[in-house]
């Protein structure tokens, strides 16, 4: 086991706080114990540790104010989305009657085409921003249970891009009878514009400088979305870009799933200006 | 306040090292002492545990060649720990007092 052993022990030990991950890390070194049994004490460390952490608040405000519900909702639209733009992508790439698309909610007049490249960039932008700004909430509210939160926020992802299947016509559209955009392009986009930016939101530590100002920046842009719970105003000011995102219904419901949306935001937002009391505290003589 | 039977053992072992209690030196001294193997898990969440109760201190120290340069883990028993293991052993003596076993 040797080298992969104790490389499994340094992944294992970065899910503590970085004071503990290290002096635990540096014991087992120093104690010159198997690599095997290495794995098996940092390993019980870590699940004690989660274990623990499900004793405090944040980890449940986590999973029931962002990672359930954004999980479930952000993969419905993700669904939704993906398979929109894949169809958008076809009319542009193939050049193919835009009545082809009369079948499904994302009809399109020809007159309207040009316009569509901003809108698909604003949309994805948006899809991408929210799943970061998703992730990076869960974590600003309980990064010690990261290892137990995360995979249950991606299992609602899951969940929710199963539940969104039949929506809006796309099984029977033109594009979805090619395998590349009907199935792979709307992977590839689910992948790289919701997957990928939600993971980097739920493990990179995102207190550094840079990432904090993008962040900021994700989360005003996430904010607009609470624009839809006020539909006619957003049709006004933006010209209604974030309509693909709009799942129709009740108003109270559009208005709770726009909260539900700008709730990870906010929280950043909040945390942002106000570090001090919401930040880690490091140990006494810890650098 | 109330002990169990490991953070009792953390923190005697603690108390005796004085200065040189850190994460690895106490577990030796624990597994020496109890003839048991002692846990990374156990042993810091116990510390967790009476650092939270007030019965220890913890600090990052010097980093040493043989831990591969990374800090340890100093422990201080508190005053508040000291009369907690105190009370801890008094009751076991009391308890065992006139037991064939501890005669």
């Amino acid at each position: 086991m040797g080298k992969v052993g104790w490389w499994l022990v340094d992944v294992l030990s970065r899910a503590l706080p970085a004071h503990e991950g290290l002096a635990a890390r540096g014991d087992l070194t120093e104690s010159a114990v198997p690599a095997r049994r290495a794995v098996r004490e940092m390993l019980g460390l870590v699940l004690r540790r989660q274990a623990a952490e499900w004793a405090r608040p944040r980890p449940w405000l986590a999973l029931l104010t962002v990672a359930l519900p954004s999980g479930i909702l952000l993969g419905n639209l993700a669904q939704f989305w993906s398979q929109g733009s894949s169809a958008y992508l076809w009319l542009f790439v193939t050049g193919a009657d835009p009545r082809s698309l009369n079948g499904t909610v994302w009809r399109i007049g020809a007159q309207e085409l040009a316009a569509l490249a901003p809108w698909l960039g604003l949309n994805a932008v948006t899809v991408a921003a929210w799943a970061w700004v998703a992730g990076s909430a869960v974590r600003s509210m309980a990064h010690r249970a990261i290892l137990t939160v995360a995979p249950a926020f991606l299992a609602a992802l899951v969940l929710g891009t199963m539940g969104a299947a039949p929506i809006g016509g796309f099984s029977g559209s033109a594009p979805s009878s090619t395998v590349l955009y009907g199935v792979i392009v709307p992977a590839l986009l689910r992948v790289g514009l919701v997957a990928l930016p939600l993971l980097a939101g739920l493990m990179l530590d995102s207190g550094s400088a840079p990432l904090r100002r993008i962040r900021t920046l994700a989360a005003l842009t996430v904010g607009v979305l609470a624009l839809r719970a006020l539909a006619p105003l957003e049709i006004a000011l933006l010209g209604g870009w974030t309509s693909a995102l709009v799942v129709r219904g009740h108003w109270a419901f559009r208005f709770g799933l726009a909260m539900l949306m700008v709730w990870p935001a906010a929280y950043l937002l909040f945390c942002r200006y106000s570090p001090a009391r919401y930040s880690w505290r490091p140990l006494k003589g810890e650098p | 306040m109330n002990l169990g039977e490991f953070e009792f053992f953390l923190l005697s072992a603690s108390m005796r090292l004085g200065d040189e209690a850190y994460g690895a030196s106490v577990r030796r001294e624990i597994e020496d002492a109890t003839g048991r193997p002692c846990s990374i898990g156990a042993l810091y969440t116990t510390l967790a545990r009476l650092e939270g109760k007030g019965l220890v201190q913890t600090r990052m120290g010097e980093s040493t060649p043989q831990r591969g340069g990374r800090p340890k883990r100093m422990i201080r028993v508190t005053a508040s720990g000291r009369r907690s293991a105190a009370a801890f052993y008094q009751a076991v003596q009391r308890v065992a007092s006139g037991v064939a076993w501890a005669k």
